[in-house]
């Protein structure tokens, strides 16, 4: 037996007061284009968060097939830095791969009209004493493609900037990119 | 507050369908939580949309049972939070992105964790553009047991 359910956000529901977790920026693509950046982070959001989350919804503008991939860089360096680990599932097989000092982070998307998402963490970013962790949760349902994914920045400095970029052709209109906060104590 | 907590159930009953309905379009992502008490076995956790039953969502999974791991892919009648092998308890979380944009059709990302049959990682995809106005939970087989809660979460 269904048991339909009310929603409790109808006007005049209150939230709890203590939130720990606010949007910061989005971008919503008005047109194609090769890369979304993020700027001046730990100036804007180090005294405050301690961790942040990227959600995102993306494809790129090729038609010939489906699926390419994103490249995520930090701080502008394209150096040697990198480090990532794939545990995937492609509809018939489940894969792991790496790519040990690499000179990005990389994840699907998909291509031929069909939209891919991913939800990245970030941790600590505005820490100094830590090289960054990230940890994404990809879906690409038409490639087919799932995978769960680690990636390593190995330098210790503020995460000022996020820089989001096709590697196949550019990222689509309508393609949106959402960063949020995760509050400290 | 961008994590808001739209509606929450805990079945006094067990119930193989539980609906959340005229849900706004305020937010950008839905999150549905599931946490299971142990029970009959479900087979799958399905998610429709709409009241849609026709074969317009198709799946892909991964899929690591402590001693082999398997991936499938499918279109089918319904979107999947997980599949349930045995009668252990069980946690399920769907990820419902971009759920009131109207020119996508709808990805779904999904963790599973069955206490004593697997972990799973699922993408999911409803071909339809229209915004998500109702979101039905259902079992394949069985019911979801007495005491299991489900919640529905709406991020900004």
């Amino acid at each position: 037996m269904p048991i339909p359910l009310g929603i409790l956000a109808a006007a005049g529901f209150r939230p709890s007061a203590a939130g720990a977790y606010d949007l910061l920026e989005s971008t919503v693509l008005t047109g194609n284009q090769l890369s979304v950046s993020f700027t001046n982070l730990a100036t804007k959001y180090a005294a405050t968060y301690q961790h942040l989350q990227l959600r995102v919804v993306t494809r790129d503008t090729f038609t010939g097939g489906d699926g390419s991939t994103v490249l995520m860089r930090f701080n502008g360096d394209s150096g040697n830095n990198y480090s990532f680990h794939f545990l995937e599932g492609n509809g018939s097989s489940v894969l792991s791969k790496n790519g040990v000092s690499t000179s990005r982070i990389i994840f699907q998307q998909s291509s031929n009209g069909n939209w891919s998402a991913d939800v990245i963490d970030i941790l600590d970013p505005f820490e100094t004493t830590k090289n960054k962790t990230t940890r994404i949760l990809c879906g690409a349902p038409t490639v087919p493609y799932v995978g769960l994914l680690s990636g390593n920045w190995r330098n210790t400095a503020q995460i000022t900037s996020i820089l989001l970029q096709t590697e196949g052709f550019n990222l689509a209109q309508g393609s949106r990119f959402s960063l949020y906060g995760i509050r400290s104590a | 507050m961008s994590y808001i907590a739209l509606a929450t159930t805990t079945l006094g009953s067990a119930a193989s369908s539980v609906t959340f309905s005229s849900i706004p379009a305020t937010y950008r992502d839905l999150i549905v939580v599931i946490d299971a008490k142990s029970g009959a076995g479900v087979a799958t956790i399905g998610l429709r949309f709409n009241s849609d039953t026709g074969n317009n969502y198709s799946y892909v999974d991964m899929s690591g049972t402590g001693s082999s791991t398997s991936s499938s892919a499918n279109t089918q009648d319904r979107a999947t939070m997980g599949f349930v092998p045995g009668t252990s308890a069980y946690m399920s979380t769907a990820q419902i992105m971009d759920y009131a944009q109207t020119d996508k059709h709808k990805t779904v990302l999904a963790r599973h964790s069955n206490a004593s049959g697997n972990v799973q990682a699922l993408a999911n995809r409803w071909a339809n553009t229209n915004a998500i106005t109702t979101v039905n939970l259902s079992t394949a087989v069985n019911n979801f047991p007495i005491g299991t809660t489900i919640s529905l979460y709406g991020v900004a």
